[in-house]
């Protein structure tokens, strides 16, 4: 994620150039669409979340303070909006739809590898949203700690600190369910 | 587990998340060979960091990129904030007292029981039902809110036909339903996953979560009748009418 080159893109955006937003869209579609994924664990619901996301950021382009990096700004949209849906709906947040198994592996290694995902999916699932939101940022779109900090507007110790409990809480499930 | 329990998880998941200076990591190296409590843990926490790490990212849907750009384009542009017009705060103040004079002008006019030469009959009414949030009607607009979801609503003339927008922000599933008459109705463009359906005298907007636009033309007469519906619950209803002959 190269900053200069998104601040670059905006401006472009800015003064009236679609493909610069275009090239936007496809730097960080998957990245948003995972936070919203498995912030929520439904692909219909992150898909939603997805566009509005990209559709806000589009509208308010002009509001973006290049102080911040782009994908701070984006990741805290999309964090928000799965907050704000798991607010509505209680922790869980709903329909759950992903019971897939990873592909590449092998058919016996399948099931056992399918199930241990799972079980980790699950797991963190179960998280408050708050130790969900920072398990989201630091495994599934590979945020460091200052990053961490920026999109959810927390300062770097507090960060440490919910990643600390989420994992631990994250340990002890796993622990139980054999997966450890 | 001998030492400082706390300083012990922190080097943990500094060791986890790359984040040890070279003394951190000398100094976990020696609890990890002194205690074997501290081994025992710090191979769970890796444990499941490894598993964190093998969830593979998801595939966006395909048409996802397609969807966006299309809702972006049919969006207001963003526009430049050194390029923005009355910018000004002088102008700010004028269109605030203009507002203003205009305000008291039409209260004047009301009161003396003159009627505008339109008829604007904007009229609201909260449905009956404990989640009742919240409803403004003003004439050729409506605004709806409940929890999980806000609604704007306009009426205006456009040609010989009359054009419903609805701008909508929802974390809920919900539904927008308007009686009009789906034969006469033309659908001229969304942005978002808002879905159309329609059935006899009326036209279904399905809402999707997230913020969308809708815009439809149709013939017919104002008022119309709006309704804020969610899993079959109505949550606000109101008349929206509009402004000319």
């Amino acid at each position: 994620m190269n900053e200069g080159v998104d601040a670059a893109r905006v401006r472009e955006c800015l003064a009236g150039n679609p493909q610069a937003f275009a090239a936007l869209v496809e730097q960080y579609e998957k990245p948003v669409y995972n936070v919203a994924l498995r912030m929520l664990r439904n692909s219909e619901d992150a898909r939603d979340i997805a566009q509005s996301v990209f559709l806000k950021a589009y509208q308010n382009l002009s509001n973006y303070d290049p102080q911040y990096k782009f994908y701070s700004w984006i990741y805290r949209m999309a964090i928000n909006e799965s907050l704000n849906i798991l607010r509505v709906r209680g922790r869980d947040g709903g329909p759950v739809d992903e019971r897939l198994p990873e592909q590449g592996a092998g058919p016996s290694e399948l099931l056992a590898e399918g199930q241990k995902r799972e079980v980790v999916l699950e797991a963190v699932g179960r998280l408050k949203p708050e130790h969900r939101a920072v398990i989201v940022l630091r495994y599934f779109v590979d945020r460091n700690y200052e990053d961490m900090g920026e999109i959810l507007g927390i300062d770097a110790k507090t960060v440490k600190s919910r990643l600390y409990t989420a994992r631990q809480l994250l340990k002890d499930q796993l622990s139980s369910r054999g997966a450890l | 587990m001998t030492g400082d329990k706390s300083q012990i998880h922190e080097l943990i998941q500094a060791d986890l998340d790359g984040e040890l200076s070279v003394t951190e990591r000398a100094d976990l190296a020696r609890l990890l060979l002194r205690d074997p409590d501290v081994r025992r843990l710090h191979n769970e926490f890796q444990q499941t960091d490894q598993l964190l790490r093998d969830i593979a990212s998801a595939e966006p849907p395909l048409g996802l990129r397609a969807s966006i750009l299309a809702a972006s384009e049919l969006s207001a542009r963003p526009v430049n904030p050194r390029h923005r017009q009355y910018g000004w705060p002088v102008y700010r103040v004028a269109a605030v007292i203009l507002g203003g004079l205009l305000i008291v002008g039409i209260s004047y006019l009301v009161r003396d029981g003159y009627a505008p030469g339109t008829d604007l009959q904007g009229s609201m009414g909260p449905a009956g039902g404990a989640e009742t949030t919240g409803l403004i009607a003003t004439r050729d607009h409506l605004s709806m809110r409940a929890e999980g979801v806000e609604v704007s609503a306009s009426l205006r003339r456009n040609g010989q036909q009359l054009r419903l927008e609805l701008n909508t922000t929802a974390t809920i599933r919900c539904e927008v339903i308007a009686s009009i008459d789906p034969a006469t109705t033309t659908f001229v463009g969304k942005t978002g996953d808002a879905q159309l359906t329609a059935a006899t005298g009326q036209v279904t907007v399905q809402l999707a979560i997230g913020s969308q636009a809708f815009v439809l033309d149709f013939s017919g007469a104002a008022p119309i009748q709006l309704q804020l519906r969610s899993g079959g619950r109505l949550l606000q209803e109101g008349r929206l009418s509009v402004s000319g002959p």
